[in-house]
């Protein structure tokens, strides 16, 4: 009682603050009704949302838009240009136009999930010439990509009754056409927001492509959706540090593939162990160096969990199946989707080769250690010294100036040197390893015709002879993240340790979650979940 | 009550408000001082919101300014309300403490301003006293009680401060409650209460606040410095262990009082039990700051009634103007009357401030700030050159370890200080508050990375009071992400996340803090797991060593109480800032004469690397700036393993406990298939 007293002495001691309300004119805002569809349950329901629609199957809509004045009233004074915008969703078309306070426009919806709203707003016009060196004449006959110039909006806006569709399932969050983006990440900025400012570009009308050749310093943030995904049978495979990932293990969504994925929760996520079943996973698209990830997440859990059985086999990628999706130097092949559909899920790999440090082939030897001044460069370590006996430089970071990264673009020396190495199976690129812990093992029995015997030329850049058949094997590595599931293993001293100790080294048989990286050199990664997942002159179950 | 209330409000006439209309929202946050546009490199996040590295420098007040105003001119109902920590964070706060800060908020002109928790670094009657003077615009707090401001002893906040305002805008009324932080004002739940005020718990002052509200507004938003984690459970609730009994005076102990609907869950022998606070009902949007966060898209989690509530965190350091646009209608209840509005629709963008603003500054704001800008460079010197960094120098780390280069430096300068001399030393890593970029390296850029006014403090800690420090950083750790939270030198130790997770799943608990080695080699592999075993300087526990740390956590700041109830402290009052920039500098002198330093010349440095031997631009560059600072040290940091972490659930702690005579490839557990 005392507490609530207390607190109403507060609230009688805050003051208040008003504004006075103003008559106005104008325009206040648009009312928004529904043409078309008509008919009970066509914009979707809780229980019977309308199905998920796609670029080439978008929800068509047609909408009646009146301009209301501030009064409440019909306002015929407006005649301008609208923009449509969907949230979520893209739409089509952009804009409209209405004349006398009324207009009528038909829109395809897709990409929409969930709680759906059409937007129209009156945000004035931008534009910014979207053709150089537009002709007198094409600025004078008003064409689209040769208007320019600004005038400011009332902001009046309206909005649709809401639409309801179905939330997407993981695999149509993570399927993909180019290897890469999901069609539930948006691309654009607030349309609306990027008149505001004359140094942002109009992106009206810009296509995906078309908005990447738009100097990132004028884009925008694209626009971020949240999705609430339910369907199928989603269990956790694997957590770590900063998530964890699960797969929709449901036969439809398997048989698809595209069905697992990351969820990145900045820790460990609370309550969780690997076989747990999620009811839901909310989340919002984001992509990260090629890995289509659901960050910012809020789940609901099965509480019957874990269910371990339920966790599915690894599947096992082929050392041929590999390499048709592996263009030169490590990068993808965008049109072969095979691994971009087991991304975020449980893979196996075998026959794995850890890497022995060896020159890379235009680095010519140099002697290190004791016996007199001698340095190696930038790059390199020196390798098999002692206290009495000299070693040799062997090139192992790539990362020539040492920033922390190395520069792809254009012809550069950390190129030419990561390519060389990526070729070049006993190469082991050190900066990526001190850097970020991956490090490229290789596998070679991928087969060629050509052939490498005592009299045929040596085998190319990018294979090895295989001593048994006596014909050059192509070269493919993959990058393993190891050091977290076992953390004494140093690959980067593994064979010259066995080879010291008189022993051979062994190849790897590595199970773990798949990853793509766009940022690195070979871009698909397995992380191992820990000690099980590694075994030493193992194999995969096929 | 509710009809004086509802007086101030004045009802709408002239303007109908029936259909769906459009409703403009203004967030900023945490700008911490960031008056002056700056540069650094936006990372991956940052990037994805639009803030490229082309478009330095960022923030800046003119901009800023230049940017709300524009997007108020673009909008039609309109508030601008502000999340607090405008202090701290550049030198201008160090300079005038707050004063600047002060006049550039109000000549903002925001709605509404929730009080954050750096407002009281420089003590809470300097805060008081410059909102005083200075301060003109709605400062909110509803869940501290101050006390009286006219006893002259007390701070003026309760005058100050108000726990709500009401605004009408253009027919729409909206009710904005301030709630202010809480988790990081260590002073006020422990002894001395220096900030003189009572915090109270969130969701049960904040229902109060709705509940008085909500029927005389359309909306109800309240503006939070409270942290997202905590915004998250006013709306869904969360769980507490309180006390079963309270001291309420002398021989007056009873059962505590409970709040309204509070869910008792268990109750334990020890005198504690653990309740349930349910969430908050009815609030439309939460404007939140703290952890310096964009969500981009605003959260939207439903209340306990199931009504959708919007979280919006807009980032900070004046990196952004957050602009939420929402769709409103009127909100018709179960009885078919109208209750106020309802959020239907939502579009949020977060407006970089960067360079493309430039030429477009607030003028205004320009002239006010134009002259401290000139003074604060005289007096701190700012653009003074103290030495060179060839590469960033990060203060998170990367790779295969969990120390951070520039955390690193700033531990070994605090433990290699003259007259401190420690065996080792421990910083708190959120404390170092930006890297050192590539380049020179000004006294501005010290003030950026180390902001506060820190002194070193030098103690005398128990082999036990050690291994429980580690442990607790390592806790702390695990709860984020197991990135280490605390930075060290002279010492290493393994920072084991999985035995943090397994204490607390399965109650037996093992230290997570493993192979705490004093002057040990970061490269030495062999374990401390036998307390027997002192090799390699493992961590003895009826030993005594000599730590130094920074004054903040030596008083228990973050959670470090075994710290706090040292009583063998000595702060030495030299500013940890000063300490790094002459460990920068300076060097080691030698028992037999002679001297080391720290770093070499830029000019020994290219003499080492070749790097002008490299035929790239950024090599070329380099080259170039070598030779201009040839005589200047060239400082570089470095990651050496000294925190080894340890993530992976599952994994045998004692696969990184004592050697085991396993070489390096072998599986644990067996081998092949």
């Amino acid at each position: 009682m005392a507490t609530r007293v207390l607190l109403a002495l507060l609230v009688l001691a805050s003051g208040c603050v008003h504004r006075h309300v103003q008559r106005k004119a104008g325009t206040q805002s648009f009312v928004v009704e529904v043409i078309r569809p008509t008919g009970d349950g066509v914009l979707g329901t809780k229980e019977q949302p309308i199905p998920y629609a796609t670029n080439a199957a978008p929800f068509r809509i047609d909408l009646r838009v009146t301009a209301i004045g501030w009064d409440g009233n019909p306002d015929p004074g407006f005649s301008g240009r609208l923009l449509i915008d969907a949230r979520p969703g893209v739409v089509f078309p952009n804009e409209f136009n209405v004349l006398d306070g009324v207009g009528t426009v038909s829109v395809q919806l897709s990409n929409s999930y969930g709680e759906t709203h059409i937007w129209l707003e009156d945000c004035g016009t931008r534009r910014v010439p979207m053709k150089k060196d537009c002709t007198l004449e094409e600025r004078q006959a008003y064409l689209p990509e040769c208007l320019q110039g600004f005038s400011p909006g009332t902001l009046a806006t309206g909005i649709s009754p809401t639409i309801r569709f179905a939330q997407p399932s993981v695999t149509q969050v993570q399927v993909t056409s180019d290897n890469t983006t999901s069609p539930l990440i948006s691309l654009q900025g607030d349309r609306c927001a990027s008149l505001a400012d004359p140094r942002y570009v109009d992106i009206t009308n810009l296509t995906g492509q078309q908005l990447f050749n738009v100097p990132r310093a004028q884009r925008m943030a694209p626009v971020g959706n949240i999705i609430n995904v339910s369907a199928g049978e989603m269990i956790i495979t694997a957590i770590d540090n900063e998530g964890f990932y699960l797969s929709d293990i449901s036969p439809e969504a398997t048989n698809t593939g595209f069905n697992s994925i990351f969820v990145f929760n900045f820790n460990y996520p609370e309550g969780l162990e690997v076989g747990d079943r999620l009811k839901s996973i909310q989340g919002v698209p984001a992509e990260f160096s090629g890995s289509t990830q659901l960050t910012n997440p809020f789940w609901i859990r099965d509480p019957g969990g874990p269910y371990k059985s339920k966790l599915p086999k690894p599947f096992y990628i082929s050392p041929a199946l590999y390499n048709a999706n592996m263009g030169k130097s490590g990068a993808n092949i965008n049109t072969q989707l095979d691994l971009e559909r087991l991304e975020g899920g449980i893979v196996c790999m075998d026959g794995l080769h850890v890497p022995s440090h060896s020159r890379v082939p235009y680095v010519p030897p140099r002697p290190c250690g004791p016996g007199g001044d001698k340095r190696c460069a930038a790059g390199e370590i020196c390798v098999g010294a002692t206290d009495t006996e000299e070693g040799e430089c062997f090139r192992v970071s790539c990362d020539l100036n040492k920033d922390g990264r190395i520069d792809r673009f254009g012809d550069t020396e950390e190129k030419a040197c990561e390519t060389a190495c990526y070729e070049n199976p006993d190469c082991f690129e050190g900066s990526s390893y001190g850097n970020f812990q991956q490090w490229g093992a290789y596998i070679t029995n991928i087969t060629t015709t050509t052939k490498c015997g005592p009299m045929d030329p040596p085998c190319l850049a990018g294979s090895i002879c295989n001593p048994s058949t006596l014909s050059c094997d192509l070269v493919q590595k993959v990058a393993l993240a190891t050091a977290n599931a076992l953390p004494q293993f140093r690959p980067d001293r593994y064979v010259a340790d066995k080879l010291a100790a008189g022993e051979a080294p062994q190849t790897l048989a590595v199970t773990g979650n798949l990853i793509q990286v766009l940022a690195s050199r070979p871009v698909w990664l397995i992380q191992p979940r820990g000690p099980e997942d590694i075994t030493f002159g193992g194999t995969c179950q096929r | 009550m509710a009809a004086i209330s509802a007086a101030c409000i004045q009802t709408a006439d002239s303007v109908d408000t029936s259909h769906p209309v459009r409703f403009t929202w203004l967030h900023t946050s945490d700008i911490h001082s960031r008056l002056i546009p700056y540069d650094f490199i936006p990372a991956a996040a940052d990037e994805n919101l639009g803030l490229w590295e082309e478009n330095a420098p960022f923030g800046g007040a003119a901009r800023f300014a230049y940017l709300l105003k524009r997007e108020r001119a673009r909008s039609q109902r309109v508030l601008h309300l502000d999340s607090g920590d405008c202090y701290q964070g550049a030198p201008i706060f160090n300079y005038k403490l707050g004063e600047v800060e002060m006049k550039f908020m109000t000549q903002l002109k925001p709605d509404a301003v929730v009080i954050g928790n750096h407002e009281f670094d420089d003590g809470v009657f300097s805060y008081a006293r410059q909102l005083e003077l200075w301060g003109r615009y709605s400062n909110l707090a509803a869940n501290y009680i101050f006390p009286d401001a006219r006893n002259p002893n007390n701070h003026a906040l309760g005058r100050l401060s108000k726990p709500f305002d009401i605004y009408n805008l253009d027919g729409v009324t909206v009710g904005v409650i301030g709630m202010a932080n809480l988790s990081s004002l260590n002073s006020i739940g422990e002894g001395g209460n220096s900030l003189q005020l009572v915090p109270m718990e969130q969701n049960t002052v904040l229902q109060h606040y709705v509940d008085y509200l909500d029927p005389l507004v359309d909306l109800v938003v309240v503006v939070s410095h409270l942290g997202l984690h905590e915004d998250e459970e006013a709306v869904r609730g969360y769980e507490h262990t309180v006390n079963k009994m309270c001291t309420y005076g002398i021989g007056d102990v009873r059962p505590c009082a409970l709040g309204p609907n509070w869910e008792i869950i268990e109750e334990f022998p020890d005198g504690r039990m653990r309740v349930f606070i349910p969430g908050v009902r009815n609030v439309d949007i939460i404007f939140g700051g703290h952890l310096h966060i964009v969500l981009n898209p605003p959260k939207v989690i439903d209340d306990p009634n199931g009504r959708p509530t919007l979280i919006v965190h807009s980032g900070a350091f004046a990196k952004y103007v957050g602009r939420l646009d929402t769709m409103i209608e009127d909100e018709i209840g179960e009885d078919g009357q109208k209750h106020g509005k309802r959020i239907i629709g939502h579009k949020y963008q977060p407006l970089p401030v960067d360079n493309r603003l430039s030429g477009l500054e607030d003028a205004d704001m320009a002239r006010l700030f134009e002259p401290y800008s000139y003074q604060m460079n005289r007096a701190f010197d700012l653009k003074r050159v103290i030495a060179y960094a060839p590469r960033n120098i990060n203060r998170r780390g990367t790779g295969e370890s969990g120390d951070s280069p520039l955390g690193n430096m700033v531990a070994e300068a605090m433990r290699r200080r003259r007259r401190v001399e420690a065996e080792f030393a421990i910083t708190n890593t959120l404390g170092v508050r930006d890297n050192i970029y590539a380049g020179p390296i000004t006294v501005e850029a010290m003030f950026n990375v180390l902001p506060f006014e820190n002194t070193v403090t030098v103690m005398q800690l128990s082999g036990f009071d050690v291994q429980d420090l580690f442990d607790y950083a390592t806790s702390r750790s695990a709860s984020r992400g197991c990135q280490p939270q605390a930075q060290i030198a002279g010492i290493t130790y393994t920072q084991n996340c999985a035995q943090v997770l397994e204490n607390d799943r399965t109650g037996d608990y093992k230290h997570p803090a493993q192979n705490i080695r004093i002057n040990g080699d970061p490269a030495d592999k062999r374990g401390c797991g036998d307390p027997a075993n002192l090799a390699g300087g493992c961590l003895d526990l009826n030993a005594t060593y000599k730590m130094a740390t920074n004054n903040y956590i030596a008083a228990g700041g973050s959670g470090f109480q075994v710290l706090k109830r040292n009583t063998q402290k000595v702060d030495t009052g030299v500013s940890l800032r000063d300490a790094v920039v002459d460990y920068m500098q300076g060097g080691l002198e030698l028992p037999g004469g002679g001297f080391i330093k720290n770093f070499p010349t830029c000019r020994e440095y290219e003499a080492q690397n070749n790097i002008c031997a490299l035929s790239d631009e950024g090599s070329q560059k380099l080259c170039a700036d070598l030779k201009l600072y040839a005589d200047l040290p060239c400082v570089e940091g470095r990651q050496d393993g000294r925190i080894k972490q340890q993530f992976v659930l599952g994994v045998d702690a004692g696969a990184v406990g004592p050697s085991d005579g396993r070489t390096d490839g072998d599986q644990v557990g067996g081998n092949g298939n």
